[in-house]
């Protein structure tokens, strides 16, 4: 009996329909961010006031407050989703996400660091330096820790160790502020929100994020042969260190980015693309796209979640979705568990 | 000329000598078994040819070119490597995970052409894995995986495929079909090399035999000459009859 290659053709062909239905479901969000809040604005008035020769009430809403926040809430959920696709292809391990191995948490450092030292004041792009500078020290520190074919629990582990110690770091900064008030916030600010971003934010970062998207995109063939193993991936043609170069310095500059205009925003990358993969054929190539778009409606979505009005003010972004990931990873341990018995 | 000519390789790992003047030559249309004890240095040997790993000394030259002085992508067209713990990490469909052979050729799963999947589809027949291709690799038996692994392998169509210990997890059946398809390869698109344990096998199906025993060549050419009951005896430290006992002088004379 022959394979035929109609057949062939078909087991490996791929639906557009998952990825068109992300698309759809993100933009539907977004329609939703602008819309929703504690003023209702319909979508025909969203669409009125978006212009920017408008001065009323419902135009600033929209353009000043709301759509920033849309934006940042799309940009960070991409950076997010796109990186933990490209770290568990690369760690073959799908419990690595930029939160919880210690990305987001050696950014937060960084951001913190350069609030504090003052040199954030400086000039207007050391805040996002600094917090990829910490997320690359960070994943720099956990290649190192776990060493080279480190198995799943080593680079949990050294990615424990390293979150331990940012965070550590980031309250002996916090302890030893002058002002109380300002560590009140920047503590508020580590929560993750996206609360009060103007689209100068947006601005700010989207040069970084877009560089990072670009290099960890520039990895999907590598990460699909990864499957196979290192060995098997060199002989293959691939060139590894250059592809853990790419993914190292791309999450770094879309994480820390990220971070350092949004605090810490767990998970998302961990949910994102462990909910996908079957949706893909559990390619690790073809997830990147997807993870990010999904991160991006992931995001909104929590991001309205913190609208929601509570007596205490507003829910923190960070708090919403570590209230959705934390069962979720505890799952995913209990699942491995499970599967290597 | 040979397909195949290494001279002197000499590797260290550390303080360690893996491997210490090698000299191998291959002839297209062949099939050479590598064997030799547990250490010997038949992987690591495999892996200097695979150009995963660089000697400290010596050259490999593959149709009379240096394959150190090859670009990554010369060298994946014209050299395929088959590890000996094969690994898949994720649950890729089986046609998926063989069409992975194809990237050596610059493709991927979004851009196969139509030789591509002329090889994909051929590659998964000879390792009758026609009824599975739609398969989750982690819905597998040990031995399907296996053939997967070895079909991935063919499918790259290289000029020297190199195969660690290919067979180790088969039922005979396979065995017969995995080593028929290496010897067809052989034959139609250059050479193979593959890592044996059992010296029976190696004495059937190999037109040429290399002996390695603590990094160094022991024996080199046909099975007829590598393998005599004394050298069996003395190399793989068994008692003097296991030779006749295990039918290998029956293997070499069928």
């Amino acid at each position: 009996m022959n394979v035929s290659t109609s057949a062939l053709r078909h087991t490996l062909s791929h639906s557009r329909g998952p990825l068109t239905a992300l698309w759809i479901l993100t933009v539907l969000l977004f329609g939703a961010a602008l819309c929703l809040g504690p003023v209702l604005i319909s979508p025909w008035q969203v669409v009125q006031h978006l212009y920017p020769n408008d001065d009323s009430t419902l135009a600033l809403i929209v353009r000043d407050i709301r759509l920033p926040r849309a934006l940042l809430a799309v940009m960070v959920g991409a950076s997010l989703g796109s990186a933990g696709a490209a770290l568990q292809g690369l760690l073959r391990n799908p419990l690595s996400e930029p939160g919880i191995i210690g990305i987001s948490g050696g950014a937060a450092l960084g951001a913190v660091a350069a609030f504090y030292s003052g040199v954030a004041a400086g000039a207007y792009w050391v805040l996002p330096a600094s917090g990829m500078l910490g997320a690359l020290l960070a994943v720099t520190a956990i290649q190192i820790l776990a060493g080279r074919g480190a198995d799943i629990l080593t680079v949990i582990l050294a990615g424990v160790a390293i979150n331990s110690l940012s965070s550590a770091l980031t309250t002996l900064i916090l302890n030893l502020s002058p002002n109380p008030f300002a560590a009140y916030e920047i503590y508020f600010w580590l929560l993750g929100s996206l609360a009060n971003r103007s689209l100068e934010h947006v601005l700010l970062v989207l040069p970084f994020m877009l560089i990072g998207w670009i290099l960890l995109f520039g990895t999907r063939r590598a990460l699909d042969v990864l499957a196979l193993g290192e060995d098997t991936a060199v002989s293959l043609g691939i060139n590894l260190s250059r592809t853990r170069t790419w993914i190292v310095v791309g999450s770094a500059l879309a994480v820390g980015a990220a971070v350092s205009v949004s605090g810490v925003i767990g998970f998302v990358g961990l949910v994102v693309p462990h909910l996908l993969r079957p949706w893909f054929g559990h390619r690790p190539g073809a997830l990147i796209l997807p993870s990010a778009v999904g991160g991006a409606a992931l995001t909104l979505a929590a991001d309205l979640g913190t609208r929601i009005p509570l007596a205490g003010g507003e829910l923190k972004l960070g708090v919403v979705t570590a209230l959705i990931g934390a069962p979720f990873f505890l799952r995913l341990v209990l699942q491995s568990r499970v599967a290597q018995r | 000329m040979s397909l195949l000519e290494v001279r002197g390789i000499t590797y260290r790992r550390g303080a360690q000598l893996l491997l210490q003047d090698i000299d191998l030559d291959l002839q297209a249309g062949q099939v050479l078994g590598v064997i030799g004890p547990n250490g010997a240095g038949k992987s690591t040997l495999l892996r200097l040819l695979a150009g995963l790993a660089r000697p400290q000394s010596g050259t490999v030259k593959l149709d009379g070119q240096d394959i150190h002085t090859h670009s990554a992508a010369t060298r994946a067209r014209a050299i395929g490597y088959h590890p000996q713990h094969a690994l898949m990490h994720w649950p890729m469909a089986v046609a998926a995970v063989v069409a992975l052979g194809r990237y050596a050729h610059g493709a991927s799963l979004e851009t196969l052409g139509e030789s591509d999947h002329a090889a994909i589809s051929a590659a998964l027949t000879r390792c009758g894995l026609e009824t599975l291709i739609a398969r989750r690799a982690d819905q597998l038996s040990g031995g399907e995986l296996a053939r997967v692994h070895i079909a991935r392998l063919l499918a790259g169509q290289h000029r020297l495929l190199l195969a660690d210990e290919p067979i180790a997890n088969l039922d005979p059946r396979y065995q017969m079909e995995i080593l028929q398809a290496l010897r067809v390869h052989a034959q139609e698109r250059g050479a193979a090399i593959v890592v044996l344990h059992d010296l029976n096998i190696a004495a059937r199906h190999c037109d040429q035999l290399l002996l390695l025993a603590a990094g160094r060549v022991v024996s080199a050419g046909t099975p007829r000459a590598v393998l005599t009951a004394a050298r069996v005896a003395e190399i793989f430290a068994v008692p003097a009859s296991y030779f006749h006992a295990m039918g290998i002088a029956q293997a070499l004379r069928d």
